[in-house]
């Protein structure tokens, strides 16, 4: 018996550890990139085309651009959107879906119908769209993955939230003199939270990749910024001379800086989970 | 005070026969009475109505001639709801849970034996039968004018249930708070109850008392 005890304590402290060390890394990244965006824009002739090397560890491009800074620049702006646009659509999830559950029958017909048409159309077209319409840039992008992004979660959220409708306490609340607004605020939400949070992270990665996949395509941030889409796609031009560096390192870093969310997602449902959180 | 119900029909669905077809019932505050019915007879769905649970049946409930919906938010008809840890968010404290509802007077609490180190626990912390405690008290606001008991001591042992029956009884009389109980045990119901309804004979008894 204690040995397994043993065993679980050590899991949760490997738990955290493993969450500490991912929260640092991306804030890391995010600080690092904020502090070097001078030093991203910064064009140097006299360098320009290098392999990678010690002193520049991802190469530098055509202009002579140091891509690690640059790479770093563009994963901070990466990770800022994500952050950004990540929690606007899951609290517009959240909202949505309380809402639905505790008004009347029309609202939750039109939220399903919200829900319904969102889903329907591909996500990539109405992205361009709505980020096109709100005129591109970071608040295009933001607006665009905001908009697209909450209907899966929102679904998950009602089901959650019509469930917990149903249950004797919730009704026994109700007639204890309990107001709508305190019901949802004492009981709705800390029952809807980790689903929420196990959302919110499993958004991050999307909406990180939607954001290059945008600007890499050109309906994103302005070609000005150092960002990995724009990277990527001014890569484009390079590859078949055989600058391999321009595409591979900010390719794998935002492959990496997916996983790392992806990673810190996980972790954090295990915490907040009561049931794994002693584990 | 009365509460009456005065032509219930209720069915669970649409395609479904009644559970009750043009229904009376009616109790009145310094009366305790037993509805003694086995398994499946409606008892727990009853309870629900008269307690504003349930929704979807025609006929009123009237209390002292009025819907019982009309008395604000707090509903004064409560009901102990039979499995009490249904009855309880998993998510909240004792002491949490008491504070939404109507003031329970300190009282209450010493007599159904609820210690005050019970209060910051969650539900998962206690035990069926101090949650069950736990749960009549919260039935048991200033405004609560009658009381619904649908099987609550069946998981107590005989100490308990006639410690909790007692309060019960003192505590209602005191207040003049109408009681109904709903057992498929007799002599329980003989015990406790001034009245009894036996909804399989369709017979209505007063009963001698033995707690006075």
């Amino acid at each position: 018996m204690r040995k397994t005890g043993e065993k679980e304590r050590n899991r949760r402290r490997e738990t955290l550890v493993t969450t500490a060390l991912l929260v640092f890394f991306l804030v890391l990244i995010t600080v690092l990139g904020v502090y070097w965006k001078e030093d991203a824009l910064l064009t140097d002739f006299s360098r320009k085309n290098l392999p990678p090397s010690l002193r520049y560890p991802f190469g530098t491009d055509f202009m002579g651009r140091d891509m690690f800074k640059r790479t770093l620049t563009g994963l901070s702006m990466s990770i800022r959107l994500g952050v950004v646009t990540a929690a606007a659509s899951a609290l517009l999830a959240g909202a949505a879906a309380v809402l639905a559950v505790n008004t009347n029958r029309a609202v939750d017909t039109l939220f399903q119908g919200c829900v319904d048409v969102v889903m329907g159309i591909p996500h990539m077209l109405l992205l361009i769209l709505i980020s096109f319409a709100c005129g591109k840039g970071f608040f295009g992008i933001v607006m665009g993955i905001t908009l697209t992004h909450w209907p899966s979660l929102a679904r998950v959220l009602r089901a959650e939230a019509l469930s917990l409708k149903a249950k004797p306490y919730m009704r026994l609340a109700g007639k204890l003199g309990v107001t709508k607004w305190a019901l949802i605020k004492k009981h709705y939400i800390p029952h809807l939270l980790p689903q929420f949070f196990t959302g919110l992270f499993l958004l991050f990665p999307q909406a990180v990749l939607h954001e290059a996949g945008m600007t890499f395509l050109g309906f994103g941030l302005s070609p000005e910024e150092p960002a990995i889409g724009i990277i990527l796609s001014e890569s484009m031009k390079y590859l078949v001379m055989g600058q391999w560096w321009l595409a591979v390192f900010p390719g794998a870093a935002l492959a990496a800086t997916v996983l790392m969310f992806f990673g810190l997602g996980q972790k954090i449902c295990l915490l907040i989970d009561p049931a794994s959180v002693q584990e | 005070m009365e509460l009456e119900v005065k032509d219930l029909t209720f069915r669970y669905h649409k395609s479904q026969p009644a559970v009750f077809q043009n229904f009376y019932f009616s109790v009145k505050s310094e009366e305790r009475v037993g509805v003694l019915a086995p398994s499946g007879f409606g008892k727990s769905t009853f309870a629900r109505i008269l307690a504003g649970l349930e929704e979807g049946f025609t006929g009123e409930i009237l209390l002292d001639k009025k819907p019982v919906s009309s008395y604000g938010r707090y509903c004064p008809v409560q009901l102990i709801w039979q499995h009490p840890e249904e009855a309880v968010d998993p998510r909240m404290t004792m002491r949490e849970m008491l504070a939404e509802g109507d003031n329970i007077s300190r009282d209450v609490l010493d007599g159904l034996g609820i210690e005050e180190d019970w209060l910051k626990r969650f539900p998962l912390e206690l035990s069926g039968g101090e949650l069950q405690r736990f749960v009549i008290a919260r039935a048991l606001g200033e405004q609560t004018r009658f009381l619904i008991a649908d099987e609550i001591t069946a998981m107590h042992d005989l100490v308990t249930q006639s410690q909790i029956w007692r309060f019960l009884i003192e505590e209602t009389k005191r207040r003049k708070i109408g009681l109904i109980v709903f057992s498929h045990s007799s002599p329980l119901l003989e015990q406790i109850c001034t009245r009894i309804d036996d909804w399989q004979t369709g017979k209505r008894e007063d009963v001698a008392q033995i707690w006075k």
